[in-house]
């Protein structure tokens, strides 16, 4: 590894140039204001620049992707804590306490630590993926279809954070995500209540699902609101986080980091599931399981830098193996392939400008990304003060837009209103929606993945347990399942016995 | 739903095409000298639409992308992508059938839009009947892939150890129907051995269950492999065509090692609405070749693991029918119900 240090040296002298600067400013830019708009995500902003990258040198093409790919991750977390509405379902968990942050006032103090949170995870994935790719690319690949079965299973149980007061209807929520992840050809080709509409036949995309669940009901419930003149008054909001709150968030970050970076190089897990992972795990060591739901700094920290830790840990495969963890990752491929850049194994030797460049780039977007966003929270938070009467048409046109421009398909804006009033629907009646999601996105690879195991094993699932991941995973779950349980259980021995010594 | 198949239009195709072969002649005659204004009068006159069934990003918009840039350049307007994803293209393809035959529609017709959607699921377009070929792009043969810890180091020695333990071989695929799933079950049928297919949603979650050896073959693409198989993961045994391919001319066609008339490609076109004007599709035909025959198009094909082909109008017709019936076979063959 002494010679990594002279190659990165290089690599920084090639991103640092003034017009791969700029490039990379333009990135995360472009990276963050795709972000915030809800309905176009990482993969869909590669995919509209990409021909325009493609006529630029491959060294800034690169970086220009590089920057704009961590900008969007970041830039989804804008409107969760603000508004509410995620822009994708990554940032689906940072809603849960970022928003509650926003209405008591502290939406500065959370958008302070996404963007902090972000840029250490985003960083320090960087570093990993330099030092230890080429060794942790070689572990992403013993995950075979078992071992991404048992991994969802383990990410499913994370619904017990995610459900607030009720589990039953945390349950009830996710059953009905998993339920509409079957919709549409399975992996064995059969097609599932698709209702001869064609457009059914890919499923229904987790983004109108999102949106709708999400942005859609906020819409209608502030409408409700507004019309019964209960309001929520103006408060006055803090705009910037203290050193305190810095320091309480470090742990979950530092967690948040390694959950996103090792869920990230799985291809095909993605950063969904290592934010709804780490948030979970965040409620199960916190001395306060009952804050979270409620404003906790934690709650946003966590999953904000796992889900950029998960960006990074996608280039894992993608550059040793050339084999995209994700759609966005993917993306990214064809670019560097179209550029002529085989990723792979030999990329490090054949084109060590691009491949040390890219490293670089990563590095500068981060720091470009803090630059930037770091000054905005002022602006962004400024956005709370506008009248609902005139965001909540906005929001509405915005959503509406970015879910038609997905597919333009009218039968996706019907599905979007539908899940708009089921979504009002839940919140009125105290059904948690996150777990909704959880079920979506688990869902379908879950299935497919078991599935294929039992392919692979002839139908017989005890050759599974002879996996160690398997095991380890199986057991995970049952800790994280019981864990709470038991926790309550010996905090509640502990007052009685308390209670009997002093009467 | 569908046209009765005996349309008036299709019977008097061949007088249309006599007219429209004089009719361009005429014109390409007429105006020799310049490249961009050699086309059919009012032709185009308005930027063209190039509806691409898949979502941005893969190889087939690469491809896409490319001839439409240089299509652009070649006939004096823009041609437009415009990405309709979906349903394994049947979406794409109905908005082309729905679209106005004037040649200002185009669609990028592939393998799976034009062969294996229409033999596979209930579709409303007949893949022949309802478009016109322009020309063949460019095709893309497969790669037949072991991992790095197989004992199989030839086309004949898998066979063998396939033979001798029945039931240890699975094969991965990006899912079912796919090019790389039914190129495999002609192989398997064509050489009598038995392998479980094991499939998976696209080639990248399969192509590393092979690299962990969770499978024991694929068949893959060639820009999706090569780094692979010279980092020495796995193994390339053959490739899926009758001769050796320029861009990896090391590798034996698996017709010459033993599985005589083996061959099988995936590949892109250029098809418009059934109904658009001789004289129109022939500029197009015209301007796809130029674009497919660049020297830029070339070397990006070539990174892509793709061979440019640019074939005729009637030539791509012929061999989109050979694909029907060979895949068609295989799909019987295989017990995949349509």
């Amino acid at each position: 590894m002494g010679d990594v240090l002279p190659l990165l040296a290089s690599g920084f002298e090639v991103a640092l140039r003034p017009e791969n600067l700029m490039l990379a400013f333009i990135g995360a830019f472009l990276g963050t204001v795709v972000g915030v708009l809800p309905g176009i995500g990482p993969a869909g902003a590669l995919a509209v620049l990409l021909p325009i990258v493609l006529t630029m040198n491959p060294v800034g093409a690169v970086i220009m992707l590089a920057a704009l790919y961590s900008g969007a991750m970041y830039g989804g977390s804008t409107t969760s804590i603000l508004l509410n509405v995620p822009g994708e379902t990554s940032s689906v968990v940072t809603c849960l306490d970022g928003h509650q942050m926003a209405l008591q006032g502290r939406a500065g103090p959370a958008l302070c630590i996404a963007a902090i949170g972000s840029f250490i995870a985003g960083t320090s994935g960087v570093v990993a993926l330099m030092f230890f790719a080429p060794a942790i690319a070689d572990w992403a690949l013993s995950f075979g279809p078992p071992e991404y079965f048992v991994l969802m299973i383990f990410g499913l149980s994370s619904v017990a954070a995610l459900s607030g007061n009720s589990l039953a209807k945390g349950l009830l929520a996710m059953t009905f995500g998993l339920m509409i992840s079957t919709i549409g050809t399975d992996v064995t080709g059969v097609q599932r209540f698709v209702f001869n509409m064609p457009e059914l036949l890919d499923g229904i995309e987790f983004l109108i699902v999102t949106i709708g669940l999400f942005a859609i009901s906020e819409v209608l419930l502030n409408t409700n609101e507004l019309r019964a003149g209960t309001a929520r008054s103006v408060i006055r909001h803090r705009l910037f986080i203290s050193l305190r709150e810095i320091r309480d968030s470090l742990g979950s970050i530092g967690r948040g980091s390694v959950i996103g970076f090792l869920v990230g190089i799985m291809p095909g897990a993605g950063a969904g599931v290592a934010s709804f992972l780490s948030y979970s795990v965040e409620t199960q060591v916190s001395k306060h399981p009952e804050r979270f739901g409620k404003g906790e700094i934690r709650g946003v920290a966590a999953p904000e830098s796992a889900n950029n830790a998960a960006s990074a840990g996608a280039m894992v495969p993608m550059l040793t193996l050339g084999i995209p963890g994700s759609g966005t990752t993917a993306i990214l491929l064809i670019a560097l392939i179209s550029l002529n850049i085989n990723p792979g194994p030999l990329m490090f030797t054949q084109h060590p400008e691009v491949a040390w460049g890219l490293i670089a780039a990563l590095y500068v977007g981060n720091v470009m990304l803090l630059i930037l966003n770091l000054p905005l929270v002022g602006l962004f938070v400024r956005l709370l003060y506008v009248p609902m009467t005139l965001l909540l048409p906005v929001i509405m046109v915005i959503c509406v837009v970015g879910v038609y421009n997905t597919n333009q398909q009218l039968l996706d804006l019907l599905f979007l209103c539908g899940f708009g009033v089921l979504g009002f629907y839940m919140r009125r009646h105290g059904f948690p929606l996150a777990p909704v999601i959880l079920g979506l996105v688990l869902g379908g690879r879950m299935e497919e993945a078991l599935r294929q195991s039992m392919i692979m094993t002839q139908g017989d699932l005890h050759l599974l347990l002879e996996r160690p991941i398997v095991v380890v995973f199986l057991a995970l779950t049952a800790v994280s399942l019981c864990a709470p349980w038991a926790i309550r259980r010996l905090r509640f021995r502990g007052r009685r016995v308390k209670l009997e010594t002093e009467g | 739903m569908f046209r009765p198949l005996h349309h008036p239009a299709h019977a008097r195709r061949p007088a249309l095409a006599a007219q429209g072969t004089i009719a361009a002649l005429a014109i390409l005659f007429a105006v020799p000298s310049a490249p961009a204004a050699a086309q059919s009068p009012g032709f185009p006159e308005r930027p063209l639409r190039m509806i691409v069934p898949f979502a941005p990003g893969g190889v087939a918009d690469i491809v896409a992308r490319i001839v439409a840039q240089k299509m652009g350049e070649n006939m004096g307007q823009t041609v437009v992508v415009d990405n309709r994803a979906g349903a394994g293209g049947s979406i794409a393809a109905e908005l082309t059938t729905a679209a106005r035959p004037d040649g200002h529609t185009i669609l990028l017709c592939t393998s799976s839009v034009a062969v294996f959607n229409p033999l596979l699921s209930k579709v409303k377009y007949d893949p022949i009947r309802d478009f016109a070929p322009l020309s063949m792009v460019s095709s893309a043969p497969f790669v037949l892939l072991v991992p790095a810890n197989s004992p199989a180091g030839s086309v004949q020695e898998l066979i063998a150890l396939a033979r001798a333990k029945p039931g240890s071989i699975s094969f991965g695929s990006a899912g079912i129907g796919s090019a790389s799933h039914l190129i495999t079950e002609i192989f398997v049928s064509m050489t009598g051995i038995k392998a479980t297919h094991v499939p998976y949603k696209g080639t990248a979650p399969a192509t590393n269950d092979l690299l962990a050896g969770n499978l024991q073959m694929m068949f893959d693409s060639i820009s999706a492999s090569v780094q692979h198989i010279k980092s020495g993961r796995v193994r390339a045994l053959g490739i899926s065509k009758r001769t050796r391919s320029p861009l990896m001319p090391s590798l034996v066609p698996i017709a010459d090692s033993g599985v005589p008339g083996f061959e099988g490609v995936s590949w892109q076109g250029m098809c418009a609405p059934a109904a658009v004007p001789r004289p129109i599709a022939q500029v197009l035909t015209a301007a796809v070749v130029r674009a497919v025959k660049a020297p830029e198009t070339a070397e990006t094909f070539a990174g892509l693991g793709i061979e440019g082909v640019g074939s005729s109008a009637e030539e791509f017709r012929a061999f989109h029918k050979a694909e029907i019936a060979k895949w068609g076979k295989a799909i019987r063959d295989a017990g995949i119900r349509p």
